[in-house]
């Protein structure tokens, strides 16, 4: 199916909103605002953010710019944070905690410092387990 | 949330800085960080959509006929991306 | 009626999970605090547990984990020791000001360096200040009750709190006492199910978790914290009451062991409560009025609880297993004079720096700072109040 981008946008939501703090023609945020159109409307999504300009900027209390669950603890560890998330969520469902007909999907923001952040979002390339996230670097 | 500021005492603050209104940055006026201004004439607009792709702060709004709008000047910062990549003079800083 | 078993600290820290049935567990394997995670993914792997086990690559990334679980809405637990801790620093101040509930089995080595494996609390000492509910248990028996009892205190509303249940590493962790369990159904019972107000994983509502929180609001938002704190006071005392007409176990901030009409006492935690308790025995038998304050809760201090407890002696030990390196006292000793100067309340008090890398403390080890604390009622002459114990020189 060919992507039209005009009907995506115009179609989609964003789920980056106006009101964040980046600098005047950053490309980082018009880049994550399309990475999250790759959701479907309808799904329910939790966000990870290594620190670094696209989260200091985007989510400065008490303000949030992501319209989705989100979560920042640190510089390096928006991936091991995100397999913590994704665990929860592997657990309660199997328990019944969670609704049945819902999936979520996770999306880890490794963050604009590759260096640092890369240690263990590579563990999480490496460990070979099936993961249900994708990792974006900004 | 929204009556949160930076006179709210600690007792009625969100704990560990949660916000339980995801999105909400949008009631966050950024267009006071303007000092140019994009001006749209839409009669050299062709409808060609590439400035609204890549206008970082949502500031180009695009209707449901794919179509984009006039700018949205609470938001927009006035970055000028969007004169840049407009093929047909359609956008003019001021 | 409860089980009656034979098990190490560790051995029942893997209990107390299992029964505790946690939605989450991440850890990784340290010395000597390794079996916990160990036996415990065993019982992942045989279905005891509910339990989605994550393997990390690091105890920082263990950390991360825990604190990505909690704030989805899972019960999360992990284990750790000593450099495992420290790995975990910029991970446990996290935890705690995103004000979620994690609870960690921490069980106490010293920390490297240069390196050593064995018992002392320089690890739990290292993050006395960062927010987490510090237990401290004297056995198997205490360090499997405490893991019990952490959920209802670290998940209570007025506080949400992480918290961290110590044990003395290897002294307690690998040895084998008898211990009372309590059968798997109470303790599901009176742990009960997390049901957080907010979470990520709430679809109904999707919600933002570690800010950027600038000059305006962070003060107030560990202020917060600190209020958390004390109110996490009185819950463990709820919690240890409701716990104790469950096991007829009775715990508080501290245990007074033969205190009440003591002349001297010595202020310890963990395991060394266990010697000295056999010490103040045997100098009872000589008429030698001697008693013991073991401290469990260390943070938060019960600063008024244990002045007042301290206010009738003439003369007060205060023993850290982990020196603070301050030109002054330990990190307990601090807290204790503090407690009492505050309170106007004023003992002749010493501390005593002993046990720093596992050195083994015996009973005459403890009988000697009693003799010195006779002295000190005796001639009413400190001199050196900053005093080491079991150090050659």
């Amino acid at each position: 199916m060919a992507y039209n981008h005009k009907e995506i946008i115009a179609n989609r939501p964003s789920r980056f909103t106006s009101g964040h703090r980046m600098c005047a023609g950053c490309g980082a945020p018009p880049v994550a605002r399309m990475v999250l159109r790759a959701l479907k409307p309808e799904d329910h999504a939790v966000i990870t953010g290594a620190t670094g300009c696209m989260e200091v900027s985007t989510f400065i209390y008490p303000y949030t710019a992501w319209t989705d669950s989100f979560i920042h603890t640190a510089f390096e560890c928006a991936g091991a944070t995100c397999s913590g998330v994704e665990a929860a969520y592997k657990s309660m469902k199997a328990q019944g905690k969670l609704p049945q007909d819902k999936d979520t999907k996770f999306i880890a923001f490794g963050g604009d410092r590759r260096n640092l952040r890369y240690r263990n979002t590579k563990f999480i390339w490496c460990n070979g387990k099936r993961t249900r996230y994708g990792i974006c670097m900004l | 949330m929204s009556e949160i500021n930076s006179t709210t005492p600690w007792q009625d603050l969100t704990i560990g800085g949660n916000i339980y209104e995801a999105g909400n940055a949008k009631n966050f006026k950024t267009g006071d960080w303007r000092s140019v201004k994009p001006i749209y004439l839409s009669e050299k607009c062709k409808q060609c959509g590439l400035c609204f792709p890549v206008c970082p702060d949502d500031a180009i709004p695009v209707n449901k006929e794919q179509k984009r709008e006039d700018f949205n000047y609470d938001m927009c910062k006035g970055c000028g991306v969007c004169a840049k990549v407009c093929p047909f003079g359609a956008i003019e800083m001021q | 009626m409860s089980i009656r078993e034979r098990l190490s600290g560790n051995e029942a820290a893997a209990i107390a999970m299992k029964q505790i049935n946690p939605d989450v567990v991440a850890a990784f394997p340290i010395t000597p605090s390794t079996e916990i995670p160990q036996y415990f993914s065993s019982f992942v792997s045989n279905g005891a547990v509910d339990t989605e086990f994550v393997a990390v690559e690091s105890e920082h990334s263990a950390m991360s984990a825990c604190i990505g679980a909690e704030a989805a809405g899972a019960r999360a637990m992990t284990a750790t020791s000593s450099n495992g801790l420290s790995l975990m620093w910029e991970m446990i101040y996290i935890a705690s000001s995103l004000r979620l509930p994690i609870v960690m089995s921490l069980v106490n080595r010293a920390v490297s360096g240069p390196l050593n494996i064995h018992n002392d609390h320089s690890d739990a000492m290292g993050v006395r200040d960062s927010g987490w509910i510090q237990l401290f248990s004297e056995n198997n028996q205490e360090a499997y009750d405490n893991l019990v009892m952490a959920h209802r205190i670290a998940e209570h509303k007025d506080v949400l709190l992480p918290l961290m249940v110590c044990q003395d590493g290897f002294i307690t962790s690998h040895s084998i006492e008898n211990i009372e369990l309590i059968e798997d159904d109470l303790v599901k019972k009176f742990v009960g199910t997390y049901k957080p107000e907010h979470y990520l994983l709430n679809d109904k509502e999707p919600m933002a978790v570690g800010p950027l929180d600038l000059q305006a609001y962070l003060f107030e938002h560990k202020r917060q914290q600190a209020e958390a704190m004390r109110n996490a006071k009185k819950v463990v005392l709820e919690v240890s009451k409701e716990f104790e007409k469950m096991t007829g176990r009775k715990y508080g901030f501290f245990e007074e062991y033969k205190l009440e009409d003591a002349e001297i006492a010595i202020v310890c935690m963990n395991s060394t409560a266990g010697t000295t308790k056999y010490t103040v025995d045997k100098l009872r038998e000589k008429g030698i009025k001697a008693g013991l304050l073991k401290i469990r809760m260390f943070r938060p201090f019960p600063t008024e609880e244990v002045a007042k407890a301290l206010s009738h002696l003439k003369a007060v030990a205060v023993l850290d297993k982990a020196d603070s390196l301050n030109g002054a006292g330990g990190a307990l000793f601090e807290d204790v004079i503090s407690s009492m100067y505050v309170s106007n309340i004023h003992v002749p008090t010493v501390n005593y720096v002993y046990g720093i890398g596992g050195r083994d403390t015996k009973a005459d080890d403890i009988e000697k700072v009693y003799n010195d604390l006779s002295e000190i009622v005796k001639t009413g002459n400190i001199n050196n109040p900053y005093r080491y114990l079991g150090v050659r020189e």
